[in-house]
């Protein structure tokens, strides 16, 4: 290959990498490639301790995201979400972010509608709460502190929540959550302080910081971003977005590999002709 | 005067919680201590509101005072106080679930905060592409664990080679989470002297603008 053309191509201008990236990142949304993905270890223990809830069984779902990372977290919400209704398990919700609550509550509403759920008996929504862990930490320890629901609803009128008090009423506490921030707090204001048990289905950049709190047993099991996300659909054999953006994220970290090596042994051959020419 | 209003009583009011919420963890058994901690928490999420209130307030006084001045950009800022006030009027009056509120939320607000993060992807993927440069021991490791960081986690990587995952769990759960663990006891630490010498008032970065 000529030294220009190498020349070239270690220069490259990012506005033709982005174009590479939006050619890659586009021809699996227009036609899915379905590449089949492996169910991991941490996904099977999540599952699990979903598959040991029986019927009637209360658990709550927190849920943090911006729209931003909606699509990451927010399907993998109304994936367990669809799981749990399946199973007949009743869900208490809550969000920590305004834009979860515009974008889940009409996904909730179509979810409930599809398993037959009924607002109040089966499950209920308390909507964005402001104060984050504050938020968390005074919902946890009553869940009458709040008065009403998302729609409203005096939550006295909700038959849900008869005998639920505090957190430790529940049989399992899931948190979908955005930012490590979150996830310490799940931690500290559910786990430490009342030994709840806790599931939590994180977004990507989170897994440095979630990591050490598995190890430690604070966190029972791990959904991993979008791949845990697709994995959770495939186990519970209801495909859906997830699955499809694993093909992107496919072709666009293979892109940045074929592309990072190139580039890496361009600038290797050009550095190793220039050396020569300087012995000679 | 202005002294105790802005330097004591706000360190008093902060003496009181850390105090409250500290004793409420650690000793059990006691109603009215327990009561008060759930009131506290639930008056600190009503007061969070009005900060948002106040945040919102403040920008908007920041819009007007942009806006009349003609400062470059005038022109979005009336957008954005026109958007404020039509958000803010249908919400009170109708409520957040009124189709008009969805609409605008889910037609404006959804899709720029998702370009941004979108985005995100580009920048990180020329960023990736600038790092496969190899000058020294650093860069060759950087490369090494990027490259099987990305194999472990794409299923491209399971089907090329099946242990690629194993590597990556490693690099995830022992290099990496190490190094994080360090993070969080340090940081952890550093807060609680933080709180002990803001109590003790050696510290008072928070109240500095006496």
């Amino acid at each position: 290959m000529s030294d220009g053309l190498l020349q070239k191509f270690i220069t490259l201008e990012r506005k033709y990498i982005y174009l590479v990236v939006l050619i890659v990142a586009a021809i699996p949304t227009v036609k899915p490639l379905g590449i089949p993905i492996v169910i991991s270890e941490e996904t099977r223990i999540f599952y699990q301790e979903i598959e040991k809830l029986e019927p009637g069984d209360v658990i709550f779902l927190w849920i943090t995201t911006d729209a931003g990372d909606y699509p990451e977290i927010g399907q993998t919400s109304e994936s367990i979400l669809q799981e749990l209704f399946a199973r007949d398990v009743k869900v208490l919700m809550a969000s920590g972010r305004m834009a979860t609550s515009m974008l889940f509550l009409p996904n909730l509403e179509r979810i409930s509608d599809k398993f037959g759920k009924v607002n109040g008996v089966d499950w209920m929504y308390y909507g964005y709460i402001p104060g984050e862990e504050v938020a968390m930490a005074s919902l946890a320890a009553d869940f009458h502190s709040i008065p009403v629901d998302v729609y409203g609803t005096p939550i006295e009128q909700l038959s849900i929540l008869n005998n639920l008090n505090t957190i430790s009423d529940v049989q399992l506490f899931i948190g979908a959550l955005e930012s490590p921030d979150d996830l310490a707090a799940v931690v500290r204001q559910i786990h430490v302080t009342y030994g709840a048990k806790c599931l939590v289905t994180v977004t990507q950049k989170c897994l440095s910081a979630a990591t050490p709190y598995l190890g430690a047993g604070q966190i029972a099991g791990i959904l991993k971003g979008v791949r845990g996300g697709a994995e959770f659909e495939q186990i519970t054999h209801r495909p859906g977005l997830l699955s499809q953006q694993i093909d992107v994220q496919v072709l666009v970290q293979g892109s940045v590999l074929i592309l990072g090596f190139s580039y890496m042994i361009s600038d290797a051959i050009i550095r190793l002709k220039q050396k020569k020419e300087v012995e000679k | 005067m202005s002294v105790i209003w802005r330097r004591d009583i706000p360190r008093v009011f902060m003496v009181f919680f850390v105090l409250l919420m500290v004793l409420d963890f650690n000793i059990t058994g006691v109603p009215i201590l327990k009561d008060t901690s759930n009131s506290a928490k639930g008056g600190i999420v009503v007061v969070t509101a009005f900060s948002q209130v106040l945040g919102a307030i403040i920008l908007m006084r920041h819009y007007f005072e942009s806006a009349k001045k003609r400062k470059p950009g005038w022109q979005v800022n009336v957008y954005g106080i026109v958007l404020f006030l039509f958000m803010v009027t249908i919400g009170i009056t109708y409520g957040v679930l009124h189709p008009w509120y969805q609409w605008v939320y889910n037609s404006m607000n959804v899709p720029l905060d998702i370009a941004g993060s979108s985005l995100l992807m580009v920048f990180i993927v020329s960023a990736g592409y600038r790092l496969f440069k190899i000058r020294n021991i650093e860069s060759v490791l950087i490369v090494v664990t990027l490259t099987l960081t990305i194999l472990s986690q794409v299923p491209l990587g399971e089907h090329l080679w099946r242990d690629f995952p194993l590597i990556g769990n490693w690099i995830e759960t022992v290099p990496t989470a190490g190094a994080y663990r360090g993070i969080m006891i340090t940081t952890a630490f550093g807060t609680i002297m933080l709180i002990i010498r803001s109590i003790l008032g050696i510290e008072e970065g928070l109240f500095r603008r006496v």
